[in-house]
């Protein structure tokens, strides 16, 4: 007997609530406050996440094109 | 408040002392266009008659140039950078002189719009098509912007850098995945 009271998902609930997939969309795509607080406290989390800062890319700017 | 968010809160502030304000461009200010990402990158648009008045204020602040020609420079500060776009050319300047003013948990900041980001982003990519970090956000900012944006501007943008082709596949994109 299963006492869980977890429910159960089959396989097509699965396919419907993909955990990562190109369903996923990791950005917003609805209005987001106009003073950006949406993203300081996105990157707070993130932040919290990753307290050091992965090593930055070097600057490579050679033959770069500039038309703005 | 973030570190990141207090990196750019120290800016703006720094800031006041130019002819015209800087405003914000790249992964950072697609957040004032409903696009939220997490990003590192804190990427100024400034009047190249300020490059002098924002080297003298980030140099208070304690970063150090790390790169810079007439267009653009890095400047980093231990862990933390900072990159420019100077405005020199009619377009650059025009987008930075129509920059939105917004209110924001880290001051009174300049925006550049969302054409010009599509424009800055396409820029970009053109210069470092590997990344697609700048074609994704070109992407957002088109779908969020759908029957908003100035579509004539975006299309100047890309009949400027030769690729009509992109913008066709971008917004082909954007259609199929509606339907």
């Amino acid at each position: 007997m299963n006492c869980s009271g977890k429910s159960i998902m089959t396989q097509a609930d699965d396919a419907r609530y993909p955990v990562v997939g190109p369903a996923v969309e990791s950005r917003t795509q609805t209005p987001t406050s106009p003073d950006l607080s949406d993203w300081v406290d996105l990157m707070e989390v993130v932040e919290m996440l990753c307290p050091v800062w992965p090593e930055r890319p070097a600057v490579a700017e050679e033959g770069a094109v500039y038309k703005l | 408040m973030s570190r990141l968010a207090d990196q750019v809160k120290q800016a703006i502030a720094a800031f006041k002392g130019c002819k015209t304000e800087p405003a914000l461009i790249g992964g950072l200010a697609l957040a004032a266009h409903d696009v939220v990402r997490a990003t590192r990158d804190v990427d100024f648009l400034v009047d190249a008659d300020d490059v002098r008045a924002v080297h003298e204020a980030l140099s208070a602040l304690g970063y150090a140039r790390v790169h810079h020609s007439e267009d653009a420079a890095n400047y980093v500060r231990g862990d933390e950078a900072l990159d420019l776009l100077y405005a020199h050319r009619p377009t650059a300047r025009r987008l930075l002189e129509r920059a939105d003013t917004r209110d924001t948990a880290m001051g009174r900041l300049r925006v550049v719009s969302a054409e010009g980001l599509i424009g800055f982003k396409l820029q970009a990519l053109v210069n470092a098509p590997e990344r697609g970090r700048d074609r994704d956000d070109i992407l957002a900012l088109l779908r969020t912007g759908r029957g908003k944006l100035d579509m004539r501007e975006v299309r100047d943008y890309f009949a400027l850098f030769d690729r009509m082709d992109l913008l066709d596949e971008l917004l082909g994109q954007i259609d199929h995945d509606a339907s």
